[in-house]
């Protein structure tokens, strides 16, 4: 049985591992090295890296974050999301080490080159990023990073999923991110979409995972500040979860 | 004494997890397709890095085609890891149809489902080298699968119910679909029993 996945996510900005509320706020708390080393030792299921702002600072993929990484002996699947907005750049961030990449704004900024990443490095190795929430009239709304404003779902969007041209979609509750409210669930609830889903923001306690996996669509969840800042956080939690949905958790006997 | 590994190079550049996680191993790692690192490799690894028809390309267009060949009929030891393994199969539809490298008996087919990402259970047969990993996750991440009816060792992952090859080794030839180099401790004991059980 396939299992269900806690996906460890680290926050990267200026040169910095970031505690994130809201992509407001943000605490400094170290080294990606520190970071990705700890939890590859911690065996998360994945490790996926944001390095925020790229986009909106046109800067392109960082491309020194994964050189740093791809120094070092990780054998957990990395995921990177941030920048990428052509071909190019999705071929070297994998060539740097990355299994999978996540997408957003090229979606809507340069459709053509998604299609080609897709065709290129394969659908299984995408994941398209969706910032939601809930707005007061109950509408799904999109939080777009660059202009910091609300929008409705672009068409870009849309066809990039019934294309089938990705893998899994991540949506984060940004407004709940870095907070401990829970996922706000009538996100998903108003999504008729049946792809995979990896869900992030304000899940935190263990009824808010298992409320969560109890839509079949959901397979991973992306935390970050609960599960990534303490010894051997993952095992704890999934130990506590006592759920058959997940790997079980171990302690790494190589160093 | 130290084996020379080759990773297989098709041109989509990402080796590191396999080549760092093959040094721990106390191997000779080399990156590349030309014909004396082939000669010279006591081991060849397909990896599972790109598509099947650039792989292909890549091999025809260096000519190292018949040469790969000659030297799997000779007996030398192949892992392919994912798409490596399906690139032993005579045959994918991945993007465009094209023939393989006819390794193996058999086809590779797109998955029934959507996709399979992520961490499964792998079943290995009793007796087997991999034995003692039987019923451990390993990380997987494909698109297509291998179907053959070749009589050979056969380790098997499951999705709703239904068996897919998850390994299949046929004397010195090993494929398996998941990534053991991104699969932690299972994957690294994978390697170690890989490398210590390697082919006369």
């Amino acid at each position: 049985m396939i299992k269900k996945r806690l996906v460890s996510s680290i926050i990267y900005k200026d040169d910095s591992v970031v505690q994130s509320f809201n992509y407001k706020t943000f605490l400094p708390i170290g080294s990606i090295e520190s970071s990705v080393k700890n939890l590859n030792r911690w065996n998360a299921d994945e490790i996926l890296i944001l390095s925020i702002e790229r986009s909106k600072k046109k800067i392109g993929p960082d491309f020194d974050l994964l050189k740093k990484i791809k120094n070092l002996n990780i054998e957990t699947p990395i995921i990177y999301g941030g920048g990428i907005s052509n071909l190019d750049d999705a071929k070297k961030v994998i060539a740097l080490g990355a299994d999978r990449i996540v997408v957003e704004s090229i979606i809507d900024t340069n459709y053509s080159q998604f299609e080609e990443i897709s065709k290129n490095i394969g659908k299984q190795s995408i994941i398209l990023s969706m910032p939601l929430s809930i707005n007061q009239d109950n509408e799904i709304r999109f939080f777009d990073h660059k202009t910091q404003k609300e929008y409705e779902i672009s068409d870009n969007f849309i066809k990039a999923i019934k294309d089938d041209l990705i893998s899994e979609i991540l949506i984060s509750d940004y407004k709940n991110q870095g907070m401990m409210n829970g996922f706000d669930l009538r996100i998903i609830k108003k999504l008729n979409y049946t792809n995979d889903l990896i869900l992030s923001g304000g899940i935190y306690k263990k009824n808010d995972f298992k409320k969560i996996f109890r839509d079949k669509r959901v397979v991973a969840s992306a935390v970050g500040n609960n599960l990534n800042y303490g010894e051997h956080r993952i095992q704890k939690f999934k130990s506590s979860l006592k759920s058959s949905y997940l790997r079980k958790p171990f302690y790494s006997i190589h160093s | 004494m130290r084996k020379n590994i080759l990773i297989f190079d098709y041109g989509s550049g990402n080796y590191s997890s396999i080549e760092k996680t093959l040094k721990r191993f106390n191997t000779n790692v080399m990156v590349g397709n030309s014909k004396k690192f082939i000669n010279n490799s006591d081991v060849i690894i397909f990896p599972g890095v790109g598509t099947f028809p650039q792989a292909m390309q890549q091999m025809r267009k260096n000519s190292i085609l018949k040469k790969i060949k000659s030297i799997v009929f000779s007996g030398k030891n192949i892992l392919g890891i994912c798409l490596g393994m399906q690139l032993f199969t005579e045959f994918s539809p991945e993007i465009k149809d094209t023939e393989g490298l006819k390794f193996i008996r058999g086809k590779t087919k797109k998955m029934p489902f959507k996709n399979h990402v992520g961490w499964n259970e792998v079943f290995f047969k009793k007796k087997s080298v991999f034995e003692c990993l039987n019923g451990k996750n390993f990380y997987f991440q494909h698109q297509y699968f291998i179907e053959t009816k070749i009589s050979a060792e056969k380790g098997f992952f499951k999705i709703n119910n239904k068996k897919f090859i998850a390994m299949i080794k046929k004397r010195n030839i090993l494929g398996v679909q998941f990534h053991p180099e991104k699969s932690q401790n299972a994957g690294l004991d994978f390697f170690k029993l890989y490398l210590e059980n390697l082919n006369d």
